[in-house]
């Protein structure tokens, strides 16, 4: 479950995933590092093999005369010149493929045929998943390096559980920022991205453009704590965290359960003894602020849409879109121009 | 180092070992339970107190949850400053992190208390190693502690001074024991010294470590 709020900073206005409800990473320290590793090289993982999933799929639908663009290497660092002609050439070829497969389709239809049938849906959910999954995974690592020298190699074994040569953080990001940008491209040249339009705004979305954006957000609260065994404030009880105490399981008078504080609980029976871990359990949670940061606590909570001005929309579009205008985003199509710190920062530009 | 200039000879001397020590400033709410309760915490060895104020609101660290139990476990009769029904904690989304907290201590200190304190802080530090928020070792976990305490003049009156102490945890150990030694009476420190071999064997620990970081520099 994620919590989302709009934002409006120096006439831009962005949404953010403020938190996610669960276990938080650690603040800081070892354990901060080999969490992010963890989630980082999970989600490298899945990007791949999702990733693998939709090409196989996608090219097992393309006509024998028709083939994906050929590759280009768009994470590379590239001028904001180079990279428009270079994104625009791109956005050419994508989407004169998928006008051919669009007109491929249409004409299979008349003969009770279809090439977008659930196999090419299977390679949709699959790039858009490789795309999430890889941004994911870079947001971990990047974390993850910030405290890593840059010489020291991972060992990726112990994180994986599967063999592997260790690596570098510095190359690992590389490799989820390229998987990024590869995914992207599929995504948004095969499956198309929509702009969306809110309050007389259009906003980008595009998942490889607003990764470049490297802040994020985090929340602060105001909270109370329990005991899971007693309900007291942990700081004034016995129970110490992480023994195990038998406790009898009742319903509170609003029918929560006192084990697992589940309304309509239907494990835990009234009477019985049950053992119960003790620890903190964080209740009355008051959110006080939501701050940007270039190092956000929960990595994954970032910026997931950002307002777009007429000149962009009258740069690429070559007009204004009328309010609930189908808009395709093209950003993920276009070579990598480099990451950009805090708003208010002096943009930075890095391979 | 930064040291202010209306500190006292002892609170100079606590500077030196590599810890900073500052005036601090208390919330307002704060202080004035403390100054309801009096210079005595009201039979309290240390109260543990909320390092944060946030909206105007004094509110506990996450990490304070388990703060009276470890300071109970280092040999201290605790409590914390707000019962439990006006204790909220702040919980702050910012990845770093530093182990801090407050504390007031009493007028009627002794030398017991002050080893139990020192234990208190390593406990702290400890505990942030043992949950991988610091490598380590120990001794080198950064405390930043706001330190209350009641002191008692030769003519009588009571003051409260507020300090900030802030350093590698070897390091914040051994001022609060240059800070505090100036205010034990000297029979106390002679029974110190007969009684109470752990307190030697801290100190002298944290004046090792102090002594290798400064060879390592």
């Amino acid at each position: 479950m994620t919590l989302e709020r709009s934002r409006s900073t120096a006439g831009l206005r962005f949404r953010s995933i403020m938190l996610h409800v669960g276990v938080m990473p650690p603040a800081a320290g070892p354990a901060r590092t080999d969490w992010c590793l963890e989630h980082g090289l999970a989600s490298l993982k899945i990007a791949r093999r999702n990733y693998g999933l939709a090409l196989r799929k996608v090219l097992t639908h393309l006509p024998d005369r028709l083939d994906l663009p050929p590759t280009y290497p768009l994470h590379e660092l590239h001028s904001e010149k180079a990279a428009t002609d270079i994104g625009c050439g791109r956005v050419e070829s994508w989407f004169g493929l998928r006008k051919r497969l669009d007109a491929l389709d249409e004409s299979l239809r008349q003969r009770n045929l279809v090439l977008y049938d659930a196999e090419w849906q299977v390679a949709q959910k699959a790039s858009r998943t490789a795309l999430q999954s890889a941004a994911d995974s870079f947001n971990w690592l990047d974390d993850a390096r910030k405290d890593i020298d840059h010489e020291q190699l991972i060992d990726i074994t112990s994180y994986t559980g599967q063999s592997a040569n260790p690596q570098t953080a510095d190359m690992l990001v590389d490799q989820a920022h390229t998987m990024v940008h590869s995914a992207g491209e599929l995504v948004g040249g095969l499956f198309g991205c929509r702009m969306t339009y809110d309050e007389d705004r259009w906003y980008d979305e595009c998942v490889v453009s607003l990764l470049h954006l490297r802040f994020g957000t985090s929340a602060g609260l105001r909270v109370r704590y329990e005991c899971t065994v007693c309900r007291e404030d942990p700081g004034d009880c016995e129970h110490e965290p992480g023994q195990t105490y038998a406790m009898s399981a009742a319903r509170s008078e609003e029918g929560v359960c006192t084990v697992c504080d589940k309304a309509d609980c239907p494990t835990h029976e009234p009477g019985i003894i049950y053992e119960i871990v003790a620890d903190a359990k964080l209740t009355d949670p008051y959110l006080r602020e939501v701050t940007l940061t270039p190092r956000p606590r929960d990595p994954l909570c970032r910026i997931t849409s950002l307002s777009v001005g007429d000149d962009y929309l009258l740069a690429t579009l070559g007009r204004l879109p009328e309010p609930g205008e189908i808009v395709l985003d093209h950003k993920c199509m276009y070579p990598c121009t480099g990451f950009r710190g805090m708003p208010g920062e002096q943009s930075e530009i890095s391979a | 180092m930064a040291v202010s200039d209306s500190l006292g000879p002892g609170e100079r001397a606590a500077g030196r070992a590599e810890a900073q020590v500052t005036e601090a400033v208390l919330d307002d709410d704060v202080e004035a339970m403390l100054w309801t309760m009096g210079p005595s915490l009201q039979g309290y060895e240390l109260l543990v107190l909320p390092p944060y104020q946030r909206g105007g609101k004094s509110l506990y660290g996450p990490d304070d949850v388990d703060a009276v139990r470890l300071a109970r476990s280092a040999g201290l009769n605790a409590a914390f400053l707000h019962g439990g029904p006006d204790r909220e904690y702040v919980h702050e989304y910012s990845a770093g992190w530093v182990v801090e907290f407050a504390i007031a201590s009493s007028a009627h200190i002794t030398a017991i208390n002050l080893t139990a304190m020192a234990k208190y802080f390593m406990a702290r530090a400890r505990k942030a190693v043992d949950e991988g928020l610091h490598d380590g070792p120990v001794e080198q976990v950064t405390l930043r502690v706001k330190f209350a305490r009641f002191r008692r003049d030769a003519d009588g009156a009571v003051t409260l001074k507020r300090l900030n102490i802030e350093g590698p945890a070897a390091a914040v150990t051994a001022a609060l024991h240059t800070l505090l030694s100036s205010d034990l009476k000297p029979e106390d420190i002679a029974q110190s010294v007969a009684t109470d071999n752990s307190h030697a064997e801290l100190e002298a620990s944290s004046q090792a470590d102090i002594h290798n970081s400064q060879d390592a520099e």
